[in-house]
């Protein structure tokens, strides 16, 4: 497990959009058990108090939930998970939107060519893929 | 908590620590930045009563220093150099009472050093480690540690690193100098910057980067205008 | 009993050059005698051709050569160097072994006197083997004399009794020996508190040398002075008074001093 870290992003947060990631992805299950927080501190070279700091940040969001004295588990709510997914590719495509934007494309063109660009993407993924 | 309250020091006709006040809580990492020959050794070894201030004191949880509780690791070997690693072990052993062999050995186990080597016969990396592991299984509730990466290996600095986030540390307060903060950039809780003797900056590594989006590097530049 | 640990470490590190030192002086000593022997028998069978020698040899004579006294003001030279070493070689180098030394949770001062029973161990030690030699020297001597029929006069005690620089060390009798003994420690004791007072001095340049030599010059000096001015007006059975008192007053004076600085003041 490696993340590339922004130095000038809070770390802990960073953390949390990446599990995001991974249960948007499915690569988290509903309900799977989530690695330990030294465990992690560790394979990351992070602070541990930066860990903490995400658990809290991704039960708060209703991410994760920690029974006493259990290891903490991906939700199993499907709105939630449903959620993460809209949250991310929302965030995704802003961060597009802002960057064409300095661009002056229309959205004609724009439209076009994503959809030249995404179908190429995807046929290479299956030519290529599993 | 370390309180370091208003210390200065005097160097020839320089005042190398003009009044310096900050805190290091225990179960964090604290860093000291600042440029080289900016005084971070001399605070650290300050504290430990190594070359007394000239005003000011130094609380641990508010009693005076207490060496049983507070350990340090300098730079370089605290041992005549001809000492095999075995030897300053003993040494540990017999003088300081919180001594814990059984965490020594699972230091250097970890670290992969060898117990009959000398201490001349080691890389610089591998003598970090040593300082290290000598420093940690004294089992201290606060650890000084003065430039523990400067001139080593990428390796060895990637070993200490993860000690540092291994439960080894857990709940030890940790107080670390450096000038090349990039290898410790995401273990550090709190950045104190000092320059030219004061303290410039301290502040919370993360609300930094929340608040303005700045790394600690970015602070370092506004402060020291490299 | 932390001392005594401590003084075990001081004992081992100390062992390697202290045997070295020994075994020179005693192979120093052997060597000279083996010359001083044969240079007398030459001369002895020379005079024999001619005449009748009229003279008898002693053992003081080996001992007032110049190479034995040599022997004996060079073991004096290293025991002096050895008591600024056992601190100086502390603050050497990137490895200061000082650091680990005051960093330990132990009261300060048994480093102070670890140091200082290293110090008179090894040199009670080299008195012993000193001792020794002397009587193999003059078993030796005797002996090898005997079998050339060369007379031999005088006795063993007689020689070291007479001699200048070994009757300081074996004094006749008890109370002597432990005044000797006082001496010895309060020279150490100064030539501690100066490295203590010069270590202490953060600002290390060539000026602190100078004041540690000043300050502990005048810690002399004072009552020296004090009993030249008083020592024409005493009596014999005072005097010893006041020279008692006054090595009391320094042995006492010198260790607070160093207590203080090693406890407040010493910077590595």
């Amino acid at each position: 497990m490696i993340i590339q870290f922004n130095t000038r992003a809070p770390v802990y947060i960073q953390v949390v959009d990446y599990f995001k990631k991974k249960m948007a992805l499915g690569e988290l299950q509903a309900g799977e058990e989530m690695p330990s927080r030294r465990e992690l501190a560790t394979e990351l070279k992070i602070n541990p108090n930066t860990v903490q700091k995400a658990f809290k940040e991704m039960e708060e969001q209703q991410l994760i939930t920690t029974e006493r004295n259990r290891p903490s588990r991906v939700t199993t709510d499907e709105h939630v998970l449903k959620r993460i997914r809209t949250e991310l590719v929302d965030e995704a495509v802003a961060v597009f939107v802002e960057s064409i934007q300095e661009l002056d494309v229309t959205m004609d063109e724009l439209v076009d060519k994503i959809k030249r660009q995404y179908g190429e993407g995807n046929i290479n993924d299956r030519s290529t893929g599993s | 908590m370390i309180e370091v309250l208003g210390v200065k020091k005097r160097y020839r006709k320089k005042q190398v620590i003009e009044e310096v006040s900050f805190t290091a809580q225990k179960g964090e990492i604290t860093c000291l930045i600042g440029l080289n020959g900016t005084g971070k050794s001399t605070i650290l070894k300050g504290i430990m009563g190594l070359t007394p201030f000239d005003q000011g004191t130094v609380l641990v949880d508010g009693k005076p220093i207490d060496l049983n509780r507070v350990a340090f690791v300098p730079d370089h070997s605290t041992f005549p150099i001809h000492f095999t690693i075995e030897q300053c072990e003993a040494f540990m052993r017999d003088f300081y009472p919180k001594f814990d062999p059984k965490l020594f050995a699972r230091l250097v186990d970890e670290f992969k050093l060898f117990p009959e080597d000398k201490l001349n016969e080691l890389s610089k990396g591998t003598l970090a480690k040593v300082n290290l592991a000598l420093g940690i299984a004294q089992d201290p509730d606060y650890l000084l540690l003065d430039e523990p990466f400067s001139g080593i290996d990428v390796f060895s600095k990637e070993q200490i690193v993860e000690l540092f986030s291994s439960d080894i540390m857990e709940d030890r307060g940790v107080l670390i100098t450096t000038h090349e903060i990039e290898d410790i950039e995401y273990l550090v809780d709190k950045a104190v910057m000092l320059n030219r003797g004061r303290i410039v900056r301290e502040f919370d590594v993360e609300d930094v980067r929340f608040i303005h989006g700045k790394s600690i590097v970015d602070v370092m530049r506004e402060e020291y205008g490299a | 009993m932390n001392l005594l640990k401590l003084l075990g470490w001081e004992v081992e590190r100390a062992t390697k050059p202290y045997l070295i030192l020994i075994t020179l002086l005693v192979v120093a000593q052997f060597a000279w005698l083996g010359f001083f022997l044969w240079s007398e028998t030459n001369m002895y069978e020379e005079i024999r051709r001619t005449g009748t020698p009229d003279y008898v040899l002693t053992f003081a004579n080996y001992l007032g050569g110049t190479p034995f006294i040599l022997s004996i003001g060079v073991a004096v030279a290293a025991m002096v160097f050895f008591s600024f070493w056992i601190w100086y070689r502390d603050f050497q180098g990137r490895g200061t072994f000082m650091m680990r030394l005051l960093l330990m949770p132990q009261k300060r001062m048994i480093v102070f006197g670890a140091k200082l029973v290293t110090m008179m161990l090894m040199i009670l030690g080299l008195f012993s083997v000193q001792w020794i030699a002397l009587k193999l020297q003059y078993i030796a001597f005797s002996s090898w004399l005997d079998s050339q029929m060369i007379p031999v006069g005088g006795s063993f005690e007689q020689a070291i009794r007479f001699d200048g620089a070994l009757s300081p060390m074996y004094p006749a009798s008890f109370v002597n020996f432990l005044i000797h003994q006082v001496l010895i420690v309060l020279v150490i004791l100064f030539i501690f508190a100066f490295v203590l007072i010069e270590r202490s001095l953060w600002q290390r340049t060539l000026w602190s040398p100078i004041i540690a030599i000043l300050m502990l010059g005048a810690l002399i000096a004072v009552p020296v002075t004090a009993f030249f001015f008083l020592e024409s007006r005493l009596f014999m059975d005072e005097m010893m008074v006041v020279v008692g008192l006054g090595l009391m007053g320094w042995m006492s004076v010198t260790v607070w001093l160093s207590r203080l600085y090693l406890t407040k003041k010493l910077s590595v």
